[in-house]
């Protein structure tokens, strides 16, 4: 064969390609239409009077599993409880352990949980608040907007109270994260004020009540965080709530079962305890009808989970699988205007407050099945000192608000000094110490530290101090 | 001439995953023993479309040339129904009898649109060099990503074919070779999407539906974009008996795929994916081939494959990404380990390492890479008596990487049963790490970050190759009977049961060990008839 055969054929096939890469080709002038995909398992928007109000129960979601829930890590409640005299860990968890022996530990894997959980609500709730304004017909479903408001003033008195100083805030606009600077811990109490402030600006529409009661109470508490000489503020802030009120995360079998009865009576992963460290409160000998409980007898049945330690578990009686969870009540509210009472020199009042909840049995939480109640409370005589006042005023508060979040932020303010609005205890007067029960000693934690993977926020470095 | 070839399929597979645990008859926790059933179906739809078009034709006497153009579709869809119950009647055993059911569904659905051109010269077919270029579309890009383009060129020359070159006896053949190119890997289906959940919550002691955000999303993202020089030859030598590919690559990956952790103040998803600076690999690949001994009655021969890896950061164009004890920082292996490190002495003298006597540094260091530098393995095979048996031995190197040795971790820090807390005659090295870790400020996991460099005899096999007669008895051909064993020896400084004991955890799936068996040992004897 020779060239002069052949070229022409080459120039043959020149068209032919090109026509068929053309062919070819061409589809790639539609592949955005060809390539469209859809997801049922998600949604790109909540643009709806409808997506509105489901957004905001998506807020009431992450509440649950900020505080109760079962999904994802241990939420807050029964983990921040676990450093406290509440809990004991029953696990083999070390992460657990760990927390239950008061290490100070950045890198716990079970840190990150509840802090991105309880940041979640927050951010969830502004998304919320913004879409139900622009949805949901004012001004009757206005309540909803006051109860993400609130939601989210509790969320940062949680923080608050449970983190150390230098917690950031940080936010997402559109794709972009807006990272935080650290703030103290009193810089939460304040703007969580300042939100419930907000809260209770909109609180008219069907559940106004409830929601004002809350906000209420949630100003008190963060009030009370501040220092003691904000009592008689957060007396005047909670004055208007009932004693009989109550605002409750929601258990349900398909949708977020209580963690607490999951992780205490179901896996035995937690264990109530008493006097732990020597210093903690009785919980369990004391036999308050406020706390019924009921320690196993059964080595095939109730042993805690970690078999190297055969402990019986000891069960709260409280809470059953689907049993709501108070995290701010009437209660609470009667608890914050006796302290101001005894801030103020008025023990009478003071110990009236403090009998008149005991007495009255209504107060009492209802008992679960397989559970017995402690005999009725009886009226407390005047303690001889101030210091024993002091208390009896924070032992009420350990039984009558068990289990839900108050007493880490109640052991930091005992010892948080004076100076600082504080009760001047000292550490080991109030935190656990000395040998633990799976060997070593207790650590010096004394609140949770902000987790490791907190450092992905260029503002932050770690905890700006570890004050009470 | 020219060529054409379309093709098309679907591949379909269904699975049915399910789950029974009658009531009373399973382990006694929670509520397990109130019993459940599961029953998940689950399909899968693989979609595809290949069609090109070739060319081929001679532009000179000596120079041949090919063009390609071709269009590749890619769909694959995935669907999963779930329903599952528990609180079981004793006995029953369907979903529909538990007193709590529960059901799920969820979808996965993703498209790629490819088309390339591939120009080939070919020159007295001795030296061929290739052009290629490549456009892919994919419904994982962000929406402000269109689409990318992978460009290739390659050139092979058999030198020792020239007239110039001084082929020496001993040497057959000697090809040359060079490529650079870039490919891509895309993002998952939804990793570009900001989106919410639609799920279920108690509101007020009623479920009721809600809406959960739950992916920032980037609407930047766009594919990891990798380009890779390969430098190598292929060489037979010694009657072909003796043949070596040797390749060289360097890989640098731009835009790389990093599930960057979103700090958890943001109240968002734990992780966003972002195209983040650049990683570098390189290293080199060898295949070595060799027949030692070919005689009628005995025959050895030999391969020996060997693989290096070197990766690093080069820019990570944001903060470094920390994690408990990995991090991203650049000028470090991507996925590498980070721990306080610490000295100890035996300050005191009493043979125990105490707390005081333990020094941790105030910040994390580098400890090494979580993926093996080199990787080498070695296969020879003995034929015997007549070439009746063959016996064959594989052995398996890995090296450079360091693993954390989870269990030793937990038995020291949780179960209190390790060696380095409970034997006082424990090296002080055991001892010093399990202080480190349960009694210094720090926690810090250094000591139990340790190499994991090994040495296994990973497969042992002898063949019989019946004789013809014995097949015939069984109306074959041929046949044959193996016996293997695999696992059979370890050899590794790793303190843990074994370095191969795969553990995999988080969003990058870094191999750790924790609790999991290693590789058994097992023996396997197999008869082969061919008909």
């Amino acid at each position: 064969m020779t060239p002069t055969t052949r070229r022409p054929a080459t120039r043959r096939l020149v068209p032919a390609v090109a026509l068929a890469a053309l062919g070819l080709l061409s589809p790639l002038g539609c592949s955005t239409e060809l390539l469209e995909v859809e997801d049922p398992d998600i949604l790109l928007d909540a643009n709806s009077p409808a997506g509105a109000v489901a957004l905001r129960n998506g807020v009431v979601l992450r509440l649950a599993q900020a505080v109760t829930g079962t999904q994802g890590p241990d939420a807050l409640f029964v983990y921040g409880g676990l450093l406290t005299d509440e809990w004991r860990s029953g696990d083999t968890f070390v992460q657990r352990n760990n927390q239950d022996q008061r290490i100070w530990d950045p890198q716990n894997t079970f840190n990150a949980g509840p802090f991105r959980a309880l940041n979640r609500i927050r951010v969830e709730a502004q998304r919320a608040i913004a879409s139900l304004r622009q949805w949901v017909p004012q001004p009757d479903s206005t309540f909803l907007i006051g109860q993400m408001y609130a939601l989210t003033a509790y969320s940062m008195v949680l923080i608050g109270e449970h983190y150390c100083n230098g917690t950031p805030l940080s936010e997402v606009q559109g794709t972009a994260v807006v990272f935080g600077d650290p703030l103290s811990n009193d810089s939460l109490f304040a703007l969580a004020v300042v939100f419930a402030d907000s809260a209770l600006l909109n609180t008219r529409g069907r559940d106004s009540a409830r929601t004002r009661q809350l906000a209420a109470v949630v100003t008190g508490r963060a009030l009370l965080d501040r220092g003691r000489a904000n009592l008689p503020a957060a007396a005047a802030a909670v004055a208007a709530v009932a004693t009989t009120f109550r605002f409750d995360v929601s258990h349900a079998l398909n949708v977020n079962q209580n963690q607490i009865w999951g992780l205490n009576n179901s896996a035995k992963r937690y264990t109530m305890v008493d006097v732990e460290g020597g210093v903690g409160m009785n919980y369990m000998t004391a036999n308050d009808p406020r706390l019924p409980r009921a320690t196993g007898t059964s080595t095939a049945n109730d042993l805690i989970f970690d078999s190297a330690f055969p402990l019986f578990v000891t069960r709260q009686g409280i809470w059953a699988r689907t049993t709501s969870v108070a995290i701010a009540s009437g209660i609470e509210a009667r608890l914050i205007e006796a302290e101001a009472q005894l801030q103020a020199g008025n023990t009478t009042p003071w110990l009236t407050a403090i009998n008149t909840l005991r007495t009255t049995t209504a107060n009492y939480p209802a008992v679960q099945t397989g559970f017995t109640r402690g005999p009725t409370l009886t009226a407390l005589a005047q303690p001889a000192t101030t210091a024993a006042r002091e208390d009896v005023m924070f032992r009420e508060r350990a039984f009558w608000m068990f289990g839900s979040g108050h007493r880490l932020g109640d052991m930091r303010r005992l010892i948080r000094a004076t100076a600082s609005g504080g009760y001047g205890r000292t550490e080991a007067q109030v935190y656990p110490t000395g040998n633990f029960f799976k060997g070593g000693v207790y650590g010096d934690a004394i609140q949770l530290s902000i987790p490791q993977d907190e450092a992905n926020n260029p503002n932050f470095t770690q905890c700006t101090d570890r004050l009470p | 001439m020219i060529s054409s070839r379309i093709a098309a399929g679907i591949d379909y597979t269904h699975r049915e995953d399910g789950d029974l645990c009658r009531r009373s008859e399973c382990v006694a926790f929670a509520t397990i023993p109130l019993g459940f059933r599961t029953n998940n179906r689950t399909n899968f739809f693989d979609y595809t479309l290949d069609a090109n078009v070739a060319a081929t034709y001679a532009l000179t006497p000596a120079l041949r040339a090919t063009t390609t153009v071709g269009l590749q579709y890619f769909q694959s869809l995935f669907d999963r129904n779930g329903a599952s119950a528990s609180d079981l009647p004793p006995n029953a055993t369907t979903v529909s009898s538990g007193a709590i059911p529960s059901v799920s569904e969820s979808s996965d659905e993703s498209k790629t649109l490819g088309a390339f051109i591939e120009q080939q010269f070919a020159l007295r077919q001795r030296l061929f060099v290739t052009a290629a270029l490549r456009r892919d579309d994919n419904s994982a890009f962000g929406a402000d990503f269109s689409a990318v383009y992978y460009p290739k060129l390659g050139v092979s020359y058999v030198i020792s074919e020239e007239s110039f070159f001084p082929r020496p006896a001993w040497l057959n053949n000697l090809r040359l070779r060079g490529a650079l190119g870039a490919s891509g890997t895309q993002p998952n289906v939804t990793d570009a999407i900001r989106f919410f959940t639609p799920t279920t919550a108690s509101v007020d002691a009623v479920d009721r539906g809600a809406i959960v955000f739950s992916a920032i999303g980037n609407p930047t993202l766009k594919p990891e974009r990798a380009t890779e020089l390969e430098l190598g030859f292929d060489a037979s030598a010694l009657r072909n008996r003796l043949s070596v590919d040797f390749t060289y690559y360097r890989k640098r990956t731009r835009d790389a795929l990093i599930a960057r952790i979103v700090a958890p103040s943001a109240g968002a998803a734990t992780t966003r994916f972002e195209n983040l600076g650049s990683v570098q690999n390189t290293g080199i690949e060898m295949l070595l081939s060799a027949q030692v001994l070919d005689r009628p009655t005995f025959g050895w021969d030999l391969t020996l494959t060997a693989a290096t890896n070197h990766n690093k950061i080069l820019e990570l164009g944001v903060p470094p990404i920390i994690g408990t004890t990995v991090q991203q920082r650049e000028g470090f292996p991507i996925d590498g380990w980070w721990q306080r490190p610490y000295t100890y002495s035996d300050a005191n003298g009493n043979g125990i390492i105490e707390a005081s006597e333990i020094v941790v540094e105030d910040s994390a260091a580098y400890i090494g890479p979580s993926i093996p530098t080199r990787e080498i393995t070695v296969i020879t095979g003995f034929d015997l008596f007549r070439r009746r048996f063959r016996v064959t031995g594989l052995f398996d190197h890995k090296g450079g990487r360091y693993q954390l040795n989870g269990t030793e971790r937990i038995r020291c820090e949780s179960r209190l049963n390790c060696d380095g807390l409970v034997d006082p005659t424990a090296s002080f090295e055991r001892q010093a790490r399990v202080v480190a870790l349960r009694e210094t400020a720090a926690r810090t996991q250094y000591g139990f970050i340790e190499r994991a460099d090994f040495w296994r005899f990973r497969e042992l096999a002898i063949t019989y190759n019946m004789p013809p007669g014995m097949a015939r008895m069984m109306r074959a051909n041929s046949g044959t009977v193996t016996l293997a064993a695999r696992n059979l020896f370890l050899s590794s400084d790793y303190t843990g049961l074994d370095p191969e004991s795969a553990y995999f955890s988080g969003n990058t799936g870094i191999q750790s060990d924790f609790q999991t068996a290693p590789p058994p040992t097992f023996w396997t004897l197999r008869v082969n008839f061919g008909f």
